[in-house]
């Protein structure tokens, strides 16, 4: 057996990263985008030419540089006069915060249940299979649009919605996930070592499931970034004047004839965002588990 | 030997796999030769490149992988031009393979029946379909299965893995073909289905004067089946010749050393195993020298140089620098020093140190969320006591309850009723940390028993860090002296489980078993997923360790002779119970139950089990002797009263007429 000299062994990863990296391009340009989304929410004060809230009637749909507008508004303005620019660096902090709070809730409400019902089994198991059954029977937009009638909105809610709506997937993968893995020798050696339920969850289980968390956890942000964008298309997520893309999409369908641009640049914003956490998310399911590992 | 005669006839067989890191010889210069009605063995251990070449003679190979020989005929089409494409037109026709799995190699989306007439039709189109059916299930017959016409309609999850294979065989012999290539057609399967699957290939063979080519690691099938043996080592052939040749005098190093590590009807407790030492060598751009010169112990310079193969009259041929002679001359088997006689107390009646009563565990079966509940019965009543320092064996076949009996043992599982005492205390009122103190766990796989995200070093240092034992500097020094202790070189510490053999990783599980220097270790196959050598390894290990740290050891596995070479007492488990059990010598030299006899292929003429009786169902334990359906010398009384463990001879068996 000659596996000590093979690139797959996992000690090496960080030594080895680098040459990982080199031919998924896919997963670079992903990485690349995503970070550059990162780097706009984060620093958007000091990005953003204009205040995002400041409405100017003078300036009402003035047209982007290339369809004839000036320098002073890049993509132009939106019905109000505010900066279309600016509104659109801040709605990618909303798009962020919206995505990576609901999918890290989702995980959490997923993973418990997922794991609680996987390593006890029995009624544990049925329990968790029934309420999956439950959510899965829900309508989730449906579901979602109730529960933002009647508490309201705001990226609290609209947060908690989502994760309530996409918790499932993390459920079903790491039930299995994790029963198999309570079933591997090293488990029962470790519980035949003394070692705690706790500690057996936290240093046998979990390690060996976090795969799976990972990669679902970008294929979940990317859902969320969606159905977030959706909400606030139909007026039900994150209210105005906050300069959310799916309310500026929605803001622009009234503009759609003769300045298509405010529904266009908002739309293709997360199309990008999307698709770079997509993309990531490919990366990594292929960089951490690969072909032919037992 | 007539050459023209064999039905299949290679020279000088290479086959390279392109790799990332250069070419790997995965085969080199094999040449084999195979006639009507002859079993050819290629037997070697994993990564040896046996299957490689039954791959290669079906045109089996991956796509990256290259064969090339000089020479390649089969019957009376010369194939040697025609590369891989060649022998595509005559594999499923006129050669046919059975494989090691059949549960993987049969479509599981399609019943027995469709497959095969499926099969027959497409290969013979003149065919009817009733006459395609008719054609199954006289094959089926032919393979030794009761009752055929209604398995047609089964699929193959609902078959046995033994019904299984003689399903495989069966497809296999639907195009009559002159030459089958088995690979490893016995290993997943039990040891009394696997003497029935031979038997039958053996009966196969004679009738329809095929050409066998078995594949195999197993020294026992190769005892039984062989007419000629290949002795194939990191992809060359390095002995060949008729079975009582290699098996009989063994001439090359290699095959003399890999003999000794086999454990044979000599073997006990006190003695060690010949050993092997070293791993097989990385093939990718390996040189042309012989490739066992590394770990040959009568290695010289000119084992660098490519080496021929040589022949003398009448023996058997082999690939070695040195003459038979001198090999005959310088060859010392390596003697290893004899195991330290462990000390067993010899008072019957001092206390046990462990110590089984009436243990019965049951497992609640439910189909989907609101069906039926049953009950699996997977102990029925096990009562057991071992004595400090000593040895017992515990075997028996897959679904005996033997996994079962090692989780009640080491306390993680409760038995449903009966209890597991240690020194007297049951083990459910002994503190989860104490009692991990005493008895320790080592398993088969040595894959799945090794945390993959953990390093050898904190694999080992676990059970110190949960009991928080010594300082962080003194739970280093203490894993080093285990490794040493394990023979684990000290640059594995920071090594991974998946950058080691699997023999390193069952030396890692039996350190990080023993670093709480606990009284009592129980070893669950720890060897059946090993290679011959690497077995003997761990075995002799094993031994060591015993007299080192005065263990008392519950060695549970389906090898007889693994038990042989290991136990001082035995006991043989049958479906949730122990039919048999007492000294090693007494129960192996004269068995009483006609189970065990069985399993040591030692029942008489015309006592052949009953074919393709199974197991009982575990879901409804028959009222009688659970044997009493597979056993030839069942009465009317063994159907109603099921026999309790009692004295016969020496030791005692729970059979109503023991022998």
């Amino acid at each position: 057996m000659t596996l000590s000299s093979t690139s797959s062994s996992r000690g090496k990863i960080p030594r080895l990263l680098p040459a990982r990296l080199a031919g998924r391009t896919g997963f670079c340009i992903g990485l690349v985008l995503l970070t550059g989304f990162i780097f706009i929410a984060v620093f958007a004060p000091f990005i953003a030419p204009h205040d995002p809230y400041t409405q100017s009637l003078m300036a009402r749909l003035k047209p982007p540089v290339w369809a004839g507008g000036t320098w002073e508004y890049p993509f132009g303005t939106d019905g109000y006069g505010r900066d279309y620019l600016s509104r659109l660096i801040y709605g990618t902090r909303i798009s962020l915060i919206v995505g990576l709070g609901a999918a890290a809730l989702a995980t959490v409400i997923g993973t418990t249940l997922g794991v609680v019902a996987g390593v006890m089994g029995g009624y544990a198991n049925r329990a968790v299979s029934f309420i999956i059954a439950i959510r899965l029977a829900l309508p989730s937009l449906l579901l979602a649009l109730a529960i933002l009638q009647i508490a309201g909105s705001g990226v609290f809610v609209v947060v908690v919605v989502l994760a309530v709506t996409h918790w499932d997937r993390f459920a079903v993968v790491l039930r299995t996930a994790s029963r198999q893995v309570a079933s591997q020798d090293y488990v029962i050696r470790a519980r035949a070592m003394g070692a705690s339920e706790m500690r057996i969850l936290r240093s046998e289980i979990f390690p060996n499931v976090l795969n799976h968390i990972v990669i679902i956890f970008t294929f979940e942000m990317a859902q969320c970034i969606l159905a977030a964008a959706a909400l606030s298309f139909l007026g039900l997520g994150i209210q105005a004047p906050e300069p959310s893309w799916g309310l500026m999409m929605s803001e622009g369908r009234a503009f759609l004839v003769i300045n298509p641009w405010l529904i266009t640049i908002a739309g293709l914003a997360i199309m990008l965002l999307v698709l770079a956490v997509n993309l990531v998310g490919d990366g990594l399911r292929d960089l951490i588990v690969p072909k032919g590992r037992s | 030997m007539n050459i023209s005669s064999s039905t299949l006839d290679v020279r000088d067989l290479n086959v390279t796999i392109h790799t990332p890191l250069g070419p790997l010889a995965a085969v080199r210069d094999v040449s084999l030769n195979v006639n009507a009605g002859e079993t050819l063995c290629i037997v070697g251990e994993s990564g040896s490149g046996k299957s490689m070449t039954s791959l290669a003679l079906m045109g089996l190979l991956p796509p990256a992988a290259t064969p090339k020989a000089t020479h390649l005929r089969f019957g009376d089409h010369d194939l040697t031009a025609g590369g891989r494409h060649a022998i595509e037109k005559l594999r499923g026709d006129r050669i046919a393979m059975i494989f090691q799995e059949p549960m993987t190699a049969l479509n599981p989306a399609w019943s027995i029946g469709e497959q095969m007439v499926e099969g027959l039709m497409h290969h013979k189109p003149s065919l009817s379909r009733a006459q395609a059916t008719a054609r199954a299930i006289e094959l089926l017959d032919a393979c030794g299965i009761a009752d055929p016409e209604p398995r047609l309609s089964q699929y193959p999850h609902q078959l046995s893995g033994g019904l299984r294979q003689r399903v495989m065989i069966a497809m296999a012999l639907m195009t009559e073909p002159d030459l089958l290539i088995a690979d490893e057609p016995t290993t997943a399967l039990d040891r009394t289905i696997s003497a029935q699957i031979l038997a039958l290939l053996k009966d196969l063979q004679k009738r329809l004067n095929l050409a066998i080519i078995l594949v195999t690691h197993d020294f026992d099938v190769v005892r039984d089946v062989a007419d000629r043996i290949c002795v194939v080592y990191a992809g060359q052939v390095v002995e060949s010749g008729t079975r009582a040749q290699v098996l009989g005098q063994p001439a090359h190093p290699y095959t003399r050393a890999l003999l000794s590590c086999v454990p044979n009807s000599d073997a006990d407790a006190n003695t060690r195993l010949g050993f092997l030492p070293g791993v097989v060598p990385s093939l990718i751009n390996s040189d042309d020298g012989c490739q066992f010169r590394a770990r040959c112990s009568l290695a010289h310079d000119g084992c660098a140089q490519p080496v021929p193969v040589s022949t003398e009259a009448d023996r058997q041929t082999i690939r070695c620098t040195l003459s038979m002679e001198d090999i005959n001359n310088r060859y010392r088997d390596p003697v290893p020093p004899a195991a330290v006689k462990a000390e067993v107390s010899d008072d019957t009646q001092a206390m046990p140190a462990l110590e089984v009563k009436g243990v019965v565990q049951t497992y609640e079966v439910r189909k989907g969320l609101f069906g039926t509940k049953g009950q699996v019965h997977a102990l029925r009543g096990i009562d057991l006591g071992v004595r400090k320092g000593e040895v017992l064996g515990l075997v028996g076949e897959s679904g005996s309850g033997k996994s079962t009996l090692a989780r009640a043992l080491l306390g993680v599982e409760a038995p449903a009723s009966g209890e597991v005492l240690i020194n007297g205390t049951p083990i459910s009122k002994v503190d989860r940390k104490r009692r991990a103190r005493l008895v320790q766990p080592v398993f088969q796989d040595p894959y799945s028993s090794l945390n993959p995200r953990r390093t050898v070093e904190e694999t080992i240092r676990l059970s110190l860090d949960i009991h928080e034992i010594g300082t962080p500097d003194e739970r280093r020094v203490d894993v080093k002296r285990m490794m040493d202790l394990c023979g684990l070189p000290a640059r594995t510490a920071a090594n991974f489980p998946a950058q080691m053999s699997g023999g390193q990783r069952q030396r890692v599980a039996i350190a990080s078993a023993l670093i709480l220097r606990p009284e009592i270790l129980i070893c669950d196959e720890p060897t059946s997923a090993l290679d011959v050598s690497v077995q003997a390894q761990i075995l002799n290990l094993l031994k060591d360790l015993r007299a080192e740290f005065q263990l008392t050891f519950v060695m549970i596995s389906h090898d007889l002779n693994v038990i042989r070479a290991m136990s001082d007492r035995v006991a043989v488990m049958y479906f949730g119970r122990i039919v048999e059990a007492g000294r090693g010598k007494d129960l192996f030299h004269a068995p009483k139950h006609p189970y065990t006899e069985l399993l040591l292929g030692k029942l008489g003429q015309g006592e052949e089990p009953r074919k393709a009786v199974d197991f009982p169902n575990p879901l409804k334990p028959p009222q009688g002797c659970s044997f009493a359906g597979r056993c030839p010398r069942a009465q009317a009384k063994c159907a109603i009263d099921d026999p309790r463990l009692t004295k016969a001879g020496p030791q005692s068996a729970a059979c109503h007429f023991p022998t």
